[in-house]
Order: structure tokens, then C-alpha cells, then sequence
């Protein structure tokens, strides 16, 4: 979403975050130093202080949530100049004892892996199992607001308002607009 | 943060996290907790 200035760009990528994460805790997001305002650097954002996210569901899990982000300068004739790229993502669910159920991730300038991919906690697998979670399964881009969905309808969190599912399609709507790269 | 998650996960500080990754130690690195970790850079390089 873009904004007028820095500032209002972030927050306009904010917004939607908060919303989404409304749908399942009290969320506080902090943002790296300068990432409210300083362009052309990379800033990251956690929620709750990096601390994961308690569900209410059973078994008891928990989300912890990472992004980095960047705000640009957009030159398109009759929009707003500035918005916030994503840069990467961790999305990581746990048991209650913090051991990975799985992680969504996404570090284009980490490490040696540049895709979109999913990493299957080791205490989710059998013994014999060929998955492991050093493997990095690819995926395509994954947002926020479709994990969100899926703690929801695939692991039991109880929804924290009513109007969940409409607020997670409208944020998701507004990703899919304004994505820069599927 | 990064030193709070480091040690948590990789059981080093912060400090040599940092070191490391600018080193290029964990460039081939497949663990999952090098990117947890990684992610929180900028709060420990403004």
C-alpha cells in the first residue's frame, strides 16, 4: 500500500499486519531502529519482541513471526510515491515446548537458499521419515494473512474476533494487489 | 534481540553471530536457526 511519505507507508504496511494478526492474539509489532521512516536499508519488524505468539488452541502451539522490509520510491505515474517491499519472512509455529512444527521462510540475501520454502519440524517426523527439517521445501510466496488463515482452519486456534474470515480475505486482497512478485 | 536469540538457538552471543555471518561462516548453512536468528540483524545494526 502506498503512502505520501516514509512514514505513512509504513504504517499503511502495518495496518494490514495488525489487522491480520488481530484475527488470533494481542499482538505488538516493534520495528528495527529507523524502520518507521529511513529509506534504502533493509529493516525488520517482530512481533510481541521476537517472543512467539500462544494460540488458543489443542495442543497448545505457537507462532512466532519475522519480517524485513524496505521502504522505496516508486516512480508510477498517479500513485503515491512511497511503499515498503517485503525483503523476507519467517513465519515458525511450535508445540508449547518450543520444538518446530514447521517455519515458512524466505531470505532472498541470506543464506544459501534464495527461494520461498518450508522447513517440517524434526519432532513431526518419524524416525525412518526421508523428510528432515535442514530440507528445504520450496514454495511459492506465502502471506501473513494465509497462515494466519490456516492456524485457524487446519490447526483449531480459536479466532480472537468474529469477522475473522472477512478480514483475513480482505488483507489477503490487498497483498495480492500489491505484491511486486508472486 | 539478536544476542537473546542467538544464544536461545545457536548458543553463541550476538556478538560472534555477527562476526560469523560476516565472515561467511554460515553461508552453506542449511539450519533453520541461522535465518531466525539472521532475521533480527537489523535490530543490532542500526
Amino acid at each position: 500500500l502506498p503512502g505520501r511519505d516514509p512514514r505513512e507507508a509504513v504504517d499503511a504496511f502495518l495496518e494490514p499486519l495488525r489487522d491480520t494478526l488481530s484475527c488470533v492474539a494481542r499482538a505488538k509489532i516493534t520495528l528495527s531502529p529507523g524502520g518507521r521512516g529511513e529509506a534504502g536499508k533493509v529493516h525488520a519488524l517482530t512481533v510481541n519482541d521476537d517472543q512467539p505468539i500462544r494460540l488458543k488452541c489443542r495442543p497448545a502451539l505457537m507462532l512466532r513471526v519475522g519480517m524485513l522490509y524496505e521502504i522505496i520510491r516508486i516512480t508510477e505515474t498517479g500513485r503515491l510515491p512511497w511503499r515498503v517491499t517485503t525483503r523476507g519472512y519467517a513465519y515458525e509455529m511450535q508445540t508449547a515446548s518450543g520444538e518446530l512444527v514447521w517455519s515458512y521462510h524466505w531470505h532472498p540475501s541470506g543464506n544459501r537458499i534464495l527461494y520461498p520454502h518450508t522447513h517440517l519440524g524434526h519432532t513431526q517426523l518419524r524416525k525412518d521419515a526421508v523428510l528432515h527439517q535442514k530440507l528445504h521445501n520450496p514454495t511459492g510466496r506465502v502471506s501473513l494473512e494465509s497462515v494466519i488463515r490456516a492456524c485457524i482452519t487446519e490447526y483449531g486456534v480459536a479466532p480472537m474476533k468474529d469477522d475473522w474470515d472477512k478480514t483475513l480475505e480482505l488483507r489477503e486482497a490487498d497483498f495480492l494487489t500489491y505484491r511486486s512478485w508472486p | 534481540m539478536l544476542d537473546r536469540a542467538a544464544r536461545e538457538v545457536l548458543s553463541m552471543s550476538g556478538e560472534e553471530f555477527l562476526r560469523r555471518w560476516d565472515a561467511g561462516d554460515f553461508k552453506d548453512s542449511d539450519d533453520p536457526a541461522i535465518t531466525r536468528v539472521a532475521m533480527l540483524i537489523p535490530f543490532a545494526r542500526p
